[in-house]
């Protein structure tokens, strides 16, 4: 699949994280830094940790971890948290005229006034607007992953910048 | 003929109620959370505010979008429910349409523009206006705006959401081309939808309530979108 390299300014930052705990609680920081009209594509193979890396970028947006479930089966699921928050999941999904039929554009609408976070995002890059972040996931090990974060458009640039600093 | 009109292509809900040539009430409710939720007891509003119950209408007409996804599907599938449930006949027209024939009488080319939702790409179409009717000519767009714009060739009348959020580029193509394109202001009304249904029920036209279906426009708004992705991929490859 192509990179998506269209956009102007892109700013990048890697994380290396040795156990799913620290993949949770790097999620939890990105999360707490995102604001309303975030779009976060995941990018990574089965078991590399999205539902995870979600539930940490939830718990950063103030949403109560028992309601997060990985949303294979239903592609979205909606939660209340300081900003609202659509979990997506396009791993069921095969082609783009699918991505349409559950009304991906409406969706990416209503992120204007909260958070999208999108597994499976390869699936969809042609119709993300030109501002969003992209996490893609390598497996180091049974537990070991690493993280490569690239924030397309200015909005993710500080953003970005900021996450190494604690 | 009292014709029920719903359009909810762009998540509000635009419902009115034609008589003949009479208008006997046009409501617009703008989008909210829960203004989908809202249809049915929108709708009862706007029949009780017109004076009319469900039993007096004799015909629903309903916005085919293109739009938004959920929104097409919820006003589709009441305009639907209504007729099948109460056996009058049902009617879908596209939104453009309605949009264009809002745009008033004129002779000019008239091309309703709405927002597919995510970068830059549009819907829109082009229509003229006849001694009765109005006909769409060409195919339905999806696209870039920039694409849309260069097809202009010809004095046009720009219209819809879309129309309204580019203004700044069809002046631009104005000045750079020489034709008088001209934006103009126009909401969606459901009283519209219904008398542009009136007219095909006085034709003796009406669609099936079971098959009648958004025009969701899927297969074209997909390529439409690869295309785009890959051309900008590729144009920024080329560009070093």
């Amino acid at each position: 699949m192509l990179d998506k390299i269209h956009s102007k300014i892109q700013s990048h930052y890697t994380f290396t994280s040795a156990r799913p705990a620290t993949s949770f609680n790097f999620g939890k920081r990105l999360g707490e830094r995102l604001a309303g009209g975030s779009i976060i594509a995941l990018i990574g193979e089965l078991g590399c940790g999205k539902t995870l890396f979600t539930k940490g970028i939830c718990a950063g947006l103030g949403v109560s971890n028992k309601y997060i479930s990985s949303p294979t089966f239903v592609l979205v699921n909606e939660y209340k948290g300081r900003l609202p928050v659509f979990h997506m999941d396009l791993y069921r999904l095969d082609t783009i005229t699918e991505e349409f039929e559950i009304g991906m554009l409406d969706y990416l609408s209503r992120a204007e006034s909260g958070v999208i976070v999108v597994e499976w995002a390869e699936k969809v890059l042609p119709l993300l607007p030109d501002s969003y972040l992209q996490v893609r996931f390598e497996v180091l090990s049974a537990r070991g992953r690493q993280l490569e974060l690239t924030g397309f458009g200015e909005k993710f640039a500080g953003l970005v910048g900021g996450l190494g600093s604690r | 003929m009292k014709v029920l009109g719903i359009d909810t292509s762009g998540y509000a809900n635009a419902i009115g109620v034609s008589d003949g040539d009479r208008i006997s009430g046009d409501a617009f409710f703008e989008a909210k959370t829960d203004s989908l939720e809202k249809i049915v007891s929108n709708i009862d509003y706007v029949l009780k505010e017109a004076g009319l119950c469900l039993g007096d209408i004799q015909g629903i007409g309903v916005g085919l979008g293109p739009g938004s996804w959920t929104g097409i599907r919820v006003g589709v599938t009441v305009g639907k429910v209504l007729a099948y449930s109460t056996g009058k006949p049902v009617c879908g027209i596209p939104t453009l349409k309605v949009l264009a024939y809002s745009a008033g009488d004129t002779s000019a080319l008239v091309c309703p523009v709405i927002y597919a939702g995510t970068r830059d790409t549009v819907y829109a179409a082009f229509y003229r206006r006849g001694e009765d009717m109005i006909t769409r000519e060409g195919e339905y767009y999806v696209g870039s705006i920039a694409g849309l714009i260069e097809m202009i060739n010809e004095p046009a009348i720009m219209t819809g959401s879309g129309a309204e959020a580019y203004r700044h580029l069809f002046e631009q193509k104005a000045v750079s081309s020489g034709f008088a394109i001209e934006v103009v202001e126009s909401v969606l009304s459901g009283a519209m939808v219904a008398r542009l249904a009136a007219r095909r029920f006085g034709r003796g036209e009406s669609d099936d309530a079971l098959s009648l279906e958004p025009l969701y426009l899927k297969e074209s708004t997909a390529r439409a979108f690869v295309s785009r992705y890959s051309a900008g991929a590729q144009a920024k490859g080329e560009g070093g």
